[in-house]
């Protein structure tokens, strides 16, 4: 379809190729709903539901017998578990940042990717808070992190950062689904008209809250979604930043950092990106999107990884120049440790993970090809998981008392566990492309050609 | 009279019950149910099968008469004394509800002042271990009492009859009365006699008393006179009975106050790693065949009373030793009379003769060796044995009956197999052990707290120890054994118990003003009838020392190449007697920090030697025997030396320590031995790691005269930045203000506080798994550092380390759940009920302190474990946090206490365990708020500091920094 490839007056690539009419990218995206699933789509959710199933053997196993199965210790009582969190929780930040920041910024490119991106952020928000549910010592008593009345006047303590955790991804879980669902309804209203099932058709009646594509509900609901876009926006920005205070408001050398805020949540973005960009490329392929989701969608998105990329390095080195220029012993070594010390390769890891990797996404050749993006935020995705293993374990292993320094080893249970969060994310997405549509059919009309009246091309 | 009769109210209940043996506890499987019972049996089942789905009713019932002892929730103490080979130790025996939880150490006594060791802490544990022999058995099949005692009699009868040979072999013992028994006992034979035997025994040290002095005994050493002591690889610091006291004096002398303070210096030359070693001022590390050349040039220097020229001279390694030997001869010259050479127990008679030499023309004897008082010593060791050994192996015994002990694990499988051949083998112990399992008739011993006893710790002292507990088995003490089996001989009946009772109550009588209830309350009674000895040097002792030198110096078998083995006893397990002790046996080796294991320890020189690395395997040879041991490499051990704990390898110790570790008793009299790495690799697990303090404000250190010119210098060394806090005002502390200080330069690290902190807090063990992956559960623990200034010799650092109670704590806003809070006294709490478990305040805590349950530890409580449990302190669940409370629970009892009595709280009251088991007096609590409670005024010192003081946390523990006492001489060395 190179062929019909033309560029604006400004220069940008179009958003959708083709000569699609409206209807015929209804049927695009629909439908694979109305089929029944292929071969590929079967073998994809038995392997992740697969692993979730070990994983959930695992947290089952963890829960008769205790933490002591994972390889957590003293010093280090956190260990996978909160790696975990961190990563989970970094990775749903891309959804509401696409949905949310880039609307109100008018970045047209986000409409083929923000369902697909909101989607992943909630499944993400879902296995993060998994983790501090299970890691606790007594899990079944997680519901006390909550501040529920009672009858002892029992309260949670609001000075630990653990509890604004516990708020700050709540609010985040809430607000997601939210803004995906209501982003969903114009499409859910699209499907209940289309559907021949009378059961589908139910479902999708109700969720569709009677939508009917007047011109005032359509005024209600740009509105509504502004103000969603509005209310989303600063919690990008707050539930890393929160997440990062679990670490920054402690003592301990390689945690208690000012830095952390903006170095986490350009990492969770850094990180975020990378997994919708993962999504993307599979999705793209296995339902044949190549018309709605474009080379510049990807190379759009592969600047966002390689600018977030170069805060992540300019964060590493400022940490390190901070440990250095402080003077302080305790700090300088717990970094001079991460880079020297028996965690180095975790540390070389990250740095060749997240740093120099994305590094290729210079070239405009790189940005558009598949297989060197595609290796570029599996490289990420692992990058950015060790990253939040190198701030935990390396700097618990080794603190103030070298007379309690000890390592860390993971368990068979804490890899299970991972692999088991990576199952449900993938069980839940595979579900999630069955049962609804994975690109704004509402939105993607928007930016078609011939969508704007001519002069008003900016208008969305 | 009517307050006697009174008071031992429940004593005749004690012997009444005991005359009567408890077959139906016992575990005793005869089934003796009549037809009437079982009917009636049958009904009682049906009944309650028809009402079982409701709790059994229980009525309350009050006394009619309220029972003296045994008040529910009020704690009993009992002066008691716990016995070891031939050494003894006053102790106060805490019970409650009749159940003896902890063991403190009596104040009264004089020799341990109030002081304990891990040992003594860990006796508690013993009582309730399940694995202890709960019924007589004949031939590996259980058998009642009755039968047993019926058997065995008429065994002895029998011989006593046909005029047998009767032999018995015994573990050391102290108690005059017992000694006394088993005299007699012997005596009513034609052919019997008596053997003691302890692995560890003075024999070498009074064979060397007899040879100088004439006189085979151990006189009482004073470290509290001595200015400047010598140890010839001495352990007196750790593992050595006597160290409760030893410590006690030696840190006497070693408390620095205030710049007019004085101190002992202590050199300490040897050829392991001990705790001694750990604590010297100036350590020297020789090969055990360097000792007694060492010794003698050392004598040399001093005097030339004595023909040097056989001796070959010491061959220096290093400036820092020719400086060394000569610094020590100068010392010692210059402090006549205040001066003190102490050689190792083990060591040979040779060395102890040149030791003595040394004291005497030193002017030590009446000075710092009591010329009156002797310590306890006995012919006990192999020597003694060698008798008995002979005639077991040419099968001339016919009655072979062991009291306690464990000759079989000690000597090996050749008295094992000498043993299998005696006729009738009787044995009595507290467990079913390595020789129990090669006797026929056994039979359970009572433990020191459910029997009678009596000591003798050193000469014209006597302690007494009375039963605190009903036997939880069917078992008797060695004295009462012995007694009954007398009776037998003559056919007559006799209450066993009323004997032994009868034969402490005559201690009453031993001075004037004791009665039985003050004796009883005591626990010890003085004689002051003792004349003191004459100890004049026997030169020939010398002489036949010196021809022996020359004689090995001949054959030159003692080069720098050949691998030398220096074996000790386990400061854990001791000779193996406690290798069922898992509090003993997950304490941390004061030194190398190993538990659960003994290690073949070398310097890393000699590692490469042979090619090792940490954790590789090595195979030793010596004697016939061959034995694998794990690799341990640690600084400060002299090249080619290997050095090792014995006690390990037990195979029937029990559930908890059979097959820990290896048994090396076969290579105790090694010479020539071969060494070898072999495959394979062993985890080794320690409770710490890294060595080093890495120029952190953890521990200060100094020396006397640098603190005499700068006594504030941990301020000067480390500077805390003022805290600028958003709150005005610090929390005012209204009523008390807990806090506590550990003195670094008392502080030996022996551990005695660590196993205390176990007995009274509930503290589970996790085993050796757990340890190696770093959680193990013990509240308090003592780091030690090694600092390698001084290239020839590290020195050590140790520092008890808990729960600081920081003011400004940050584990306390991190928990979500506010598990963690302080309290209006300074304390910081954990509220188990509330913890959720997700480990942040143990993460975010600088000092480490907290431990996590990551299992459910008590899990596999078996009975009677539970009854040891210190019932004021929960036992945790898991998944909950825990660390050191201060000792919460002893705070409440002192507050109750005050507050009944109607008076204010007095400093020096409440006491946490791990000050009250300290023998040196390191560890002092009290009130902040108290300007005259001591520890305000130690708190205070110029050279206190607060462990990493620059975070501001506010800790309430200050630590008082470590002086040293180097020699002026030597001291270029640690510059």
């Amino acid at each position: 379809m190179n062929n019909t490839q033309t560029l604006d007056i400004l220069g940008n690539e179009p958003l959708v190729l083709g000569h699609q009419t409206r209807s015929e990218i209804t049927e695009m995206v629909a439908r694979p709903l109305d089929t029944f699933p292929n071969k590929k789509w079967f073998i994809a959710f038995l392997v992740a539901i697969s692993i979730l199933a070990m994983g959930l053997s695992c947290i089952g196993w963890t829960f008769y017998n205790g933490i002591g199965v994972w390889g957590n210790n003293n010093p280090v009582g956190w260990g996978f578990d909160i790696v975990n969190f961190v990563f989970w929780i970094g990775i749903g930040h891309a959804g509401t940042l696409i949905s949310a920041i880039l609307y109100l910024f008018r970045q047209k490119w986000r409409c083929s990717i923000n369902r697909a991106a909101e989607a992943m952020t909630i499944f993400a928000v879902m296995c993060a808070g998994l983790f501090p549910l299970i890691h606790l010592g007594r899990p079944w008593l997680a519901f006390w992190l909550f501040p529920l009345p009672n009858q002892m006047d029992l309260w949670v303590n609001f000075r630990s950062p653990l509890l604004w955790d516990v708020f700050a991804v709540s609010t985040y879980a809430t607000v997601s689904l939210l803004f995906w669902y209501m982003g969903l309804i114009p499409d859910l209203a699209t499907l209940r008209d289309r559907t021949k099932n009378k059961f589908k058709k139910t479902i999708y009646a109700i969720l569709s809250l009677g939508w009917r594509g007047s011109m005032r509900q359509w005024n209600h609901y740009e509105t509504a979604y502004m103000i969603f876009a509005g209310l989303g926006t600063p919690l990008v920005l707050s539930v890393h930043t929160i997440v990062s205070f679990d670490f920054a408001t402690s003592v301990i050398p390689g945690w208690h950092a000012t830095i952390f805020p903006p170095y986490f949540v350009a990492g969770a973005i850094f990180g975020g990106f990378a997994m919708v960009l993962l999504l993307m490329v599979l999705t793209r392929q296995f339902f044949n999107l190549q018309g709605l989701i474009t080379m510049a969608h990807f190379d759009a998105m592969n600047k966002v990884i390689l600018v977030t990329s170069l805060i992540i390095g300019y964060a590493y080195t400022t940490e390190f120049f901070t440990a250095w220029y402080s003077g302080n012993t305790f700090e300088f070594y717990a970094f001079w440790n991460r880079a020297t010390g028996p965690y180095a390769w975790s540390y070389w890891i990250m740095v060749s993970c997240n740093v120099l990797a994305p590094q290729l996404l210079w070239f405009k050749k790189f940005r558009k090809s598949i297989p060197v993006m595609f290796g570029v935020s599996i490289a990420v995705t692992i990058g950015m998981w060790f990253e939040r293993f190198v701030i935990i374990v390396t700097s618990l292993s080794r603190d103030f008392l070298p007379s309690s320094w000890g390592m860390y080893i993971p368990t068979q249970y804490d890899v299970g566990i991972l692999l088991g969060s990576f199952g449900l994310f993938f069980t839940l997405y595979l579900l999630f492309v069955r049962v609804l549509p994975v690109i704004s059919i509402s939105e993607i009309k928007g930016i078609m050609k011939h969508s704007a009246p001519v002069g008003e091309k900016d208008d969305v | 009279m009517k307050t006697e009769k009174t008071y031992w109210k429940s004593f005749e209940e004690i012997a009444a019950l005991s005359s009567t043996p408890r077959n139906d506890n016992g575990g005793d499987t005869s089934f003796d149910i009549s037809r009437r019972k079982f009917l009636s049996l049958l009904g009682a089942s049906m009944a309650l099968a028809t009402t079982s789905c409701r709790r059994p009713i229980h009525k309350i019932i009050p006394f009619v008469k309220e029972s003296e002892a045994a008040k529910p929730g009020i704690a009993e103490y009992y002066a008691s004394s716990y016995p070891i080979s031939d050494h003894s130790l006053g102790v106060l025996v805490k019970t409650r509800e009749g159940r003896p939880i902890k063991i403190e150490g009596n104040p009264e006594h004089p020799l341990s002042l109030g002081g304990t060791n891990s040992f003594v802490q860990a006796s508690v544990l013993e009582l309730y271990d399940p694995d202890r022999l709960r019924t007589p058995k004949i031939k590996n099949k259980k058998v009642s009492v009755e039968e047993w005692d019926y058997l065995t009699s008429s065994i002895l009868r029998h011989a006593h009859k046909e005029k047998k040979v009767v032999r018995i072999l015994t573990e050391s013992t102290g108690s005059p009365t017992l000694r006394n028994t088993l005299n007699s006992f012997v005596s009513q034979f034609s052919n019997a006699k008596w053997y003691e035997y302890e692995p560890f025994s003075h024999e070498n040290s009074r064979a060397a008393y007899k040879a100088s002095f004439g006189k085979a005994h151990k006189p009482k050493i004073h470290l509290e006179k001595a200015n400047v002591i010598l140890s010839l690889n001495s352990d007196f610091l750790g593992a050595d009975l006597s160290a409760p006291t030893y410590i006690k004096n030696w840190t006497s002398k070693r408390k620095v106050h205030d710049v007019s303070a004085t101190m002992s210096r202590l050199y300490a030359v040897e050829s392991r790693f001990s705790l001694t070693g750990a604590n010297a001022d100036h350590r020297l590390a020789l090969k055990p065949s360097e000792l007694l050349i060492f010794a003698l040039n050392l004598a040399q220097l001093l005097t030339h009373d004595f023909d040097g020229k056989k001796i070959p001279s010491f061959k220096h390694r290093s400036s820092f030793s020719e400086e060394f030997i000569k610094t020590v001869a100068e010392d010692l010259a210059s402090n006549k009379k205040k001066s003190l050479v102490v050689v190792g127990d083990q060591e040979s008679e040779e060395l102890h003769i040149v030791g003595n030499f040394l004291n005497f023309i030193l002017g030590n004897y009446g000075e710092t060796i009591s010329r009156k008082i002797q310590s306890p010593s006995f012919f006990n060791g192999i020597k003694s044995m060698t008798p008995l050994i002979e005639e077991l192996e040419k099968e001339k015994v016919d009655v072979l009956i062991t009291l306690g002990g464990n000759p079989v694990y000690h000597l090996g499988e050749k008295f094992r197999e000498a043993l299998s051949k005696v006729k009738e083998s009787i044995r009595v112990s507290l467990y079913e052990d390595e020789t129990a399992h090669s006797s026929t008739y056994i039979a359970p011993l009572s433990h020191y707290l459910e029997s009678w006893s009596d000591q003798e710790p050193e000469t014209g002292l006597y302690s007494v120890g009375q039963p605190t507990i009903q036997p939880l088995y069917p078992s008797k003490s060695m004295g009462e054994v012995l007694v009954l089996w007398g009776a037998a001989l003559e056919k007559k009946e006799i209450d066993a118990l009323q004997v032994w009772r009868n034969a402490i109550k005559s201690y009453a009588q031993k001075s004037t003003n004791t009665t039985w209830k003050k004796l009883l309350h005591d626990g010890v009674v003085k004689t002051d009838k003792i004349s003191p000895q004459n100890y004049e040097f026997n030169m020939a002792a010398l002489e036949s020392t010196l021809m022996l030198v020359a004689s090995r110096a001949e054959r030159n078998d003692s080069g720098d190449d050949i691998f030398e083995l220096q074996l000790e006893p386990s400061s854990k397990v001791w000779d193996g007697r406690f290798a069922n002790s898992a509090w003993l046996q997950e304490l941390p080796h004061p030194v190398t920090k190993v538990t659960w294991d003994n290690v073949a320890s070398m310097s890393p020189e000699t590692a490469k030697n042979l090619n090792v690395t940490q954790e590789n395997k090595i195979e030793i040879t010596a004697n016939g025997a061959s034995l694998v041991l794990p690799v341990f490499i640690q600084p400060g051990l002299a090249q080619n030396v290997i050095t090792t704990e014995i006690g390990y390898g037990r195979t029937h110790a029990g559930s908890v320590g059979s097959h820990v570790g290896v048994n090396v008793f076969p290579l105790i009299q090694a010479t020539n031995i071969k060494v070898q790495k072999v495959s394979g690799s062993h985890e080794v697990a320690t409770t710490q790691k890294h060595h080093d303090l890495m120029g952190r404000p953890i521990i200060f250190e100094s020396t006397l005269e640098e603190y005499k010119q700068e006594p504030d210098f941990p301020k000067k060394q480390h500077h805390v930045p003022e805290m600028h806090s958003m709150y005005k005002n610090d929390h005012e502390y209204k009523g008390h203000k807990w806090g506590m200080t550990i003195d670094l330069n008392s502080c030996v690290g022996c551990n005695g506080c660590v196993t205390a902190c176990d007995s009274e807090n509930n503290i589970p063990v996790v085993g050796k798994e757990q340890v190696l992956k770093g959680r193990e559960m013990q509240w308090m623990r003592i780091d030690r550092y090694y600092d390698t200034t001084n290239e020839h010799s590290p020195t050590v650092l140790h520092q008890p380390m808990l729960c600081q109670h920081c003011e400004n704590a940050p584990c306390e806003n991190v928990c979500p759940v506010v598990a963690t809070t302080h309290s209006d006294e300074g304390l910081n709490q954990m509220i188990y009920n509330r913890c959720v478990g997700t480990r942040y305040c143990a993460n975010n805590c600088p000092y480490k302190v907290r431990r996590f349950n990551f299992f459910n530890f008590n899990y596999d409580m078996q009975s009677p474990e539970e009854l040891g449990k210190n019932p004021d302190v929960t036992v945790r669940f898991r998944g909950v946090m825990e660390k050191c409370s201060f000792c919460v629970q002893r705070i409440h009892d002192g507050k109750h206490a005050a507050k009944m009595e109607g008076v204010s709280l007095q400093d020096g009251k409440i006491k946490t365990a791990c000050q009250q088991a300290c023998p040196a007096e390191a560890i002092v609590f009290g009130d902040l708020n108290d300007p005259n409670s001591s520890v305000s005024k130690l708190s205070n010192l110029s050279h206190g500091y607060h462990v990493l003081g620059d975070l501001n946390v506010k800790p309430s523990i200050t630590y008082l920094a470590k002086v040293r006492n180097y020699h002026p001489n030597l001291f270029k060395f640690y510059e």
